[in-house]
């Protein structure tokens, strides 16, 4: 039973890292020198670690679990492309109604007859996105024709006079590549020139200074993302 | 509760520790499994200490980095698992706000004083249900003392930061926190 006359809480005061500066320093060392101290560091934690059951649960988004499985599959984890992975928000989430109609449109075109004709056999088959938006922005359709390795979209983005929209493309490595700037009547063809794409690569849209970003990665919010796929 | 869910919190924790073992071992099936075993408490508790849902999903997704990098230091005998999970989310939503406090829109005693939920079917399956003392004596201490005990915990804040909050003098502020310690630690000795 404690005394009142000993009220020295440090085992307490460590656990809740109340200390700073010098007395963190020496309840630091004492913890290294004193096991009984340090047991007694380790049961307030434990207590205190209850407090954990309290915090309500909240289901994180379903993208989120695919962003960290990718990022440990990419390599462990590592410091660089978790940093960069986490620069992008997924706005998942089922395709809308508004977002499917502008797939067809966005399909009827990519598939306009083509000036020559190909032969059958080395037919590719495109691939399609559709770049669900956050709040306040028109859903987004993209195709990228690999015969001809150009990315079409189809959707506006309201804009200020002073910005751009930007399309960036994020493959395994998470790491974003500027594809080019949107169009402003909506309809955007941009031709990929050393930049892989394939399915699985997230397309997004961000909002930049007039020009793109004046750096490699994106500067401004991103406001629609989406996965390429075959179809 | 669902018939294909754990039936005990024993069996709830070792599948947790196992899965948790298994990670420490590179298995990214296992490592899966923790995330979907944990992901809502530790969402939670970012949220929680982040006070916003994008910084939120950003530390989580931190966190279970750590977790994958980490997972073979976890010591099945020492701690509870569920524990040390949200040990290292509190560690790093704190770290974020330190990192960023014109970001943490809401203050620090306000995300310590929400209203407590009833426990979920998770939690009283992964926290060990005869450790729920603290609550009760926390209960019985001043609200001061209990809000500034929270706040410490959920914040990461230390005397000379809660001092500074709540604009009293650094002496006041410890001799609350230290009565209000040494009342918990007489509750939880008693009740032992």
């Amino acid at each position: 039973m404690t005394t009142p006359d000993d009220p020295d809480m440090t085992a307490a005061e460590v656990a809740l890292g109340l200390l700073d500066g010098e007395a963190r320093a020496a309840a630091h060392r004492r913890l290294l020198a004193d096991p009984a101290f340090a047991r007694e560091v380790a049961h307030w934690r434990a207590h205190f670690a209850t407090l954990f059951a309290e915090v309500p649960e909240v289901v994180p988004p379903a993208y989120l679990e695919h962003r960290i499985a990718a990022a440990v599959a990419a390599g462990g984890g590592d410091r660089a492309s978790v940093h960069a992975l986490r620069r992008w928000r997924w706005f998942g989430g089922g395709m809308s109604a508004v977002a499917a109609a502008l797939l067809v449109l966005v399909l009827t075109r990519a598939t306009e007859p083509p000036a020559a004709v190909r032969p059958p056999s080395r037919t590719v088959v495109p691939m399609v996105a559709t770049l669900a938006p956050g709040a306040g922005v028109a859903p987004f359709a993209a195709v990228y024709d690999q015969s001809t390795g150009q990315v079409r979209t189809l959707g506006r983005v309201a804009l200020p006079r002073d910005r751009d929209a930007e399309l960036w493309a994020i493959g395994q490595d998470g790491v974003p590549r500027a594809l080019g700037l949107l169009t402003r009547d909506g309809k955007t063809r941009i031709v990929v020139r050393g930049i892989r794409i394939e399915p699985g690569t997230t397309l997004a849209i961000s909002i930049e200074p007039l020009g793109g970003s004046p750096r490699a990665l994106p500067t401004g919010p991103v406001v629609a993302t989406g996965q390429l796929d075959r179809i | 509760m669902a018939s294909d869910a754990p039936s005990s919190p024993d069996e709830a924790r070792r599948a947790l520790v196992e899965a948790l073992v298994a990670t420490g071992e590179q298995d990214r099936a296992a490592f899966l499994r923790v995330y979907r075993m944990t992901a809502a408490k530790l969402f939670g508790v970012c949220l929680r200490i982040c006070g916003d849902r994008t910084a939120a999903e950003d530390v989580l997704q931190d966190v279970y980095a750590l977790v994958w990098k980490r997972a073979s230091g976890f010591e099945p005998g020492r701690a509870s698992p569920i524990t040390w999970l949200a040990t290292i989310a509190r560690n790093r939503a704190i770290d974020w706000r330190r990192a960023n406090p014109h970001r943490a829109t809401t203050d620090v005693e306000d995300v310590a004083d929400l209203p407590e939920p009833s426990p979920s079917a998770c939690d009283t399956l992964l926290f060990d249900e005869t450790d729920r003392r603290l609550h009760l004596c926390l209960d019985a201490l001043q609200d001061t003392q209990r809000e500034m005990i929270r706040a410490a915990f959920f914040g990461g804040l230390t005397y000379a930061e809660l001092a500074e909050r709540r604009a009293v003098p650094l002496g006041t502020m410890k001799s609350w926190i230290r009565r209000g310690l040494l009342r918990l630690r007489e509750c939880l000795d008693d009740d032992a």
